[in-house]
């Protein structure tokens, strides 16, 4: 996207479609901080699935393995590191019932990252897990998701 | 004779506003706490949390001060009240201060200024951080998830700390009496369980009730006032407790008013 505005309307048109099923990841949408990182994903196997706390942290520490990192499980966000804090909204995004992952502007979190490769990467590994998933950033940042020109990931 | 009113009105205005705000989220709340789709396993851990910070760590302090409350009321008090010529009304008297005023008032004081004083801040930081438009985001209501188990842990937390309050004053005083002044233990159980009226705990229950519902509804609703902006915490915490405040009195004063009719 060119601009800040027309980046908003694209998300404003995908969020609307996708509702019931949106995990969107962006810095606007933090990890709740009064919450350890397992409470924060299982929050919404709790919530909207009625899954009984000890069988959603069960399904959270075994997410968490998936990244290698059921050591964060017990941690704050305001302890976790730019990436590590990332990876967890990422597996809050896709614990969502199948999962439309809308990541906005990613490099907003990973601000110790120069390219996509670790967000493609991980987004590999985890693929089973969501449904769908749409990255929306600015035309600027094209050069960090190693797209030419017009070209669409 | 316009101007006046015209100054009445703009000085009430955001106070009515400010009412009717708090009025219509205590409305809210009340029609959520009694839907059955409000409740599923999150909010069950948010209410079991809520109760062990507002109710189990505070114990501690409360037993003490219900000691300390029942040597003075009790212990020295029944003795001072035997010692006069017509105990049977200073009795009464003492068993309806003890029970449906003095109880839920210390209690209400210790839990607005501990968890009330924690709730509006907690709430505004949340607002000011977005993490309410995060659980938004993700359809998670704030009301049901966060709203409802703090007001239910409010109710609940006033009314059985209350009552236990008030049992630990007449205990202590009771074994206190017993040590000091040597009086029976059954004789002095008997005068204050004949002294003791059902109104009292009744009164002792619904301001339980209502006492707990205000003190978490007016915190909430006054952290959900805080905007983007650092600044607004402190606001919106020193509104809120202020409100707190305003709240107990008139609580206080409207349970007040059933003795009198």
């Amino acid at each position: 996207m060119n601009s800040g505005e027309e980046l908003g309307r694209a998300l404003a048109i995908i969020v609307r479609a996708n509702q019931n099923r949106l995990g969107m990841v962006s810095a606007d949408i933090p990890l709740i901080s009064n919450l350890e990182v397992q409470q924060n994903i299982a929050l919404i196997l709790q919530y909207h699935e009625d899954l009984p706390r000890d069988l959603a942290y069960g399904r959270v520490l075994e997410l968490l393995g998936r990244l290698k990192l059921e050591g964060l499980a017990r941690f704050r966000p305001a302890s976790l590191a730019a990436r590590e804090r990332f990876l967890v909204m990422l597996l809050r995004a896709v614990v969502v019932r199948e999962a439309s992952v809308v990541i906005e502007r990613p490099f907003r979190i990973l601000t110790e990252d120069k390219d996509a490769l670790l967000l493609l990467d991980v987004l590999d590994r985890i693929k089973d897990l969501y449904h769908d998933c749409h990255i929306y950033d600015l035309a600027e940042q094209r050069d960090r998701y190693g797209l030419n020109n017009g070209q669409k990931h | 004779m316009g101007n006046l009113v015209e100054y009445i009105g703009r000085m009430t205005m955001p106070y009515a506003a400010s009412l009717a705000d708090t009025a219509s989220f205590s409305l809210r709340a009340i029609t959520r706490i009694f839907r059955r789709s409000t409740y599923n396993s999150a909010n069950l851990t948010i209410l079991i949390n809520q109760i062990y910070f507002t109710s189990v760590e505070v114990l501690a302090l409360l037993l003490g001060i219900a000691v300390i409350s029942g040597i003075v009321l009790i212990g020295i008090g029944l003795e001072f009240i035997k010692g006069l010529g017509f105990s049977d009304i200073l009795l009464r008297i003492l068993m309806a201060f003890i029970i449906a005023e003095v109880s839920p008032l210390t209690t209400v004081i210790l839990i607005a200024l501990r968890s009330s004083a924690a709730m509006n801040t907690e709430i505004a930081v949340m607002k000011v951080n977005r993490e309410l438009a995060a659980l938004e985001a993700y359809r998670i209501s704030p009301l049901n998830y966060l709203f409802v188990p703090r007001i239910l842990t409010g109710m609940i937390s006033l009314v059985i700390l209350s009552s236990l309050f008030a049992l630990v004053v007449l205990l202590s005083g009771l074994v206190f009496s017993g040590v000091v002044f040597g009086t029976s233990l059954k004789f002095n159980v008997n005068l204050l369980l004949n002294a003791t009226e059902f109104t009292d705990i009744v009164i002792l229950l619904v301001k339980g009730i209502a006492l707990g519902f205000f003190i978490t509804v007016i915190p909430i609703s006054s952290g959900l006032k805080a905007t983007v902006e650092l600044t607004s915490i402190p606001v919106a915490v020193l509104n809120g407790m202020v409100k707190v405040f305003i709240a107990i009195v008139i609580i206080e004063v409207l349970t007040l008013i059933p003795r009198f009719i």
